[in-house]
């Protein structure tokens, strides 16, 4: 090949512009012994391609044992545990929500013990203890009520 | 399509797919794996895979977002490379003067330092040949792309090259 010629197909061949045959030519060039001593830098550079499109892959065939065995799944364990933490806590929760929910209400119990007391000097106990409860507490509110009236009323008169 | 018939299409451009995965990786053990994952994918889809048109652009491109994931992986483990491949092992025979090895490895030393898509364009082009067309269905990249990611991995070659001694 002509220098001429070189310069303007290595020219392309930089700029990106050559064709696949032209990129022939000056790789069948650049193996000569002229190519190779006259252009060193573009003779390295093709043989260098010449010798990638040597490589060759060692697979013969297809990858049975992989094909054959089950793709396993891992998981990140403690991930898993966290999940499983979470579902087991909504379980429980869940249940004692449901137990709330139907048992039955506490005054239903009272009525079924009151109604349960037969000894009539026992029950007489029972409300004189009641009353008695009931008593204090209202003379206890009566108390707080007037303290409390009394107070709004100095307040008034000093306001 | 059965097992045969996978082979008969994919042996004869297994190197081609080799090659592209190992000038991504730049790992024999990593680009050989990739090969073989490709090879499962198609088994697993061999009923979509007999549909394919152009089966070889199909592989590559599969072949090329393979060795990405790959390369992903190895930058989120900080993996070793290992068994980067050398030219003295693979391709460069005992025929070959010691200083003809050495201006191979500093070329591929350039080469190996390019980005990712100038590679690319690089080892489809340069080593496998392919047009600009192919190319742009391999990387579905449009055709003016492919070109100008051409000119440009040319460029920066040459400067780099014209840095180093040969």
């Amino acid at each position: 090949m002509e220098t001429k010629k070189f310069n303007e197909l290595i020219s392309k061949y930089w700029e990106g512009t050559s064709s696949l045959e032209e990129e022939f030519q000056l790789r069948t060039f650049l193996k000569t012994n002229k190519g190779a001593s006259e252009h060193p830098e573009e003779a390295a550079i093709f043989g260098f391609f010449g010798k990638q499109m040597e490589i060759e892959s060692s697979i013969t065939e297809f990858p049975v044992e992989k094909i054959d065995t089950p793709k396993v799944i891992t998981l990140n364990r403690l991930h898993f545990v966290r999940n499983i933490a979470a579902a087991l806590l909504f379980i429980l929760c869940g249940y004692f929500v449901f137990q709330n929910i139907s048992s039955p209400p506490e005054k239903n119990q009272l009525a079924e013990n009151w109604r349960e007391v037969e000894d009539p000097k026992e029950a007489l106990k029972i409300t004189k203890e009641a009353l008695a409860f009931l008593s204090n507490k209202v003379d206890k509110s009566e108390r707080l009520l007037k303290n409390n009236i009394a107070k709004l009323s100095i307040n008034k008169i000093l306001n | 399509m059965n097992y045969q018939d996978i082979m008969n299409t994919v042996l004869p451009f297994k190197n081609k797919l080799y090659r592209f995965a190992l000038r991504l990786v730049n790992n024999t053990h990593d680009a050989e794996e990739i090969v073989q994952d490709l090879l499962i994918k198609i088994w697993k889809k061999k009923e979509d895979f007999s549909r394919i048109d152009n089966k070889e652009a199909w592989c590559m491109t599969v072949t090329r977002n393979l060795s990405y994931d790959k390369l992903r992986k190895r930058k989120v483990n900080h993996q070793e490379i290992e068994t980067q491949y050398d030219l003295k092992d693979q391709v460069v025979t005992a025929d070959i003067h010691l200083e003809q090895k050495e201006t191979l490895n500093r070329v591929k030393l350039v080469i190996d330092k390019l980005p990712e898509d100038l590679k690319t364009v690089i080892q489809l082009r340069d080593v496998e040949g392919y047009t600009y067309n192919e190319i742009a269905e391999i990387t579905n990249w449009s055709i003016s792309k492919v070109k100008v990611y051409i000119h440009r991995a040319r460029k920066t070659l040459q400067t780099a090259l014209s840095q180093i001694e040969l």
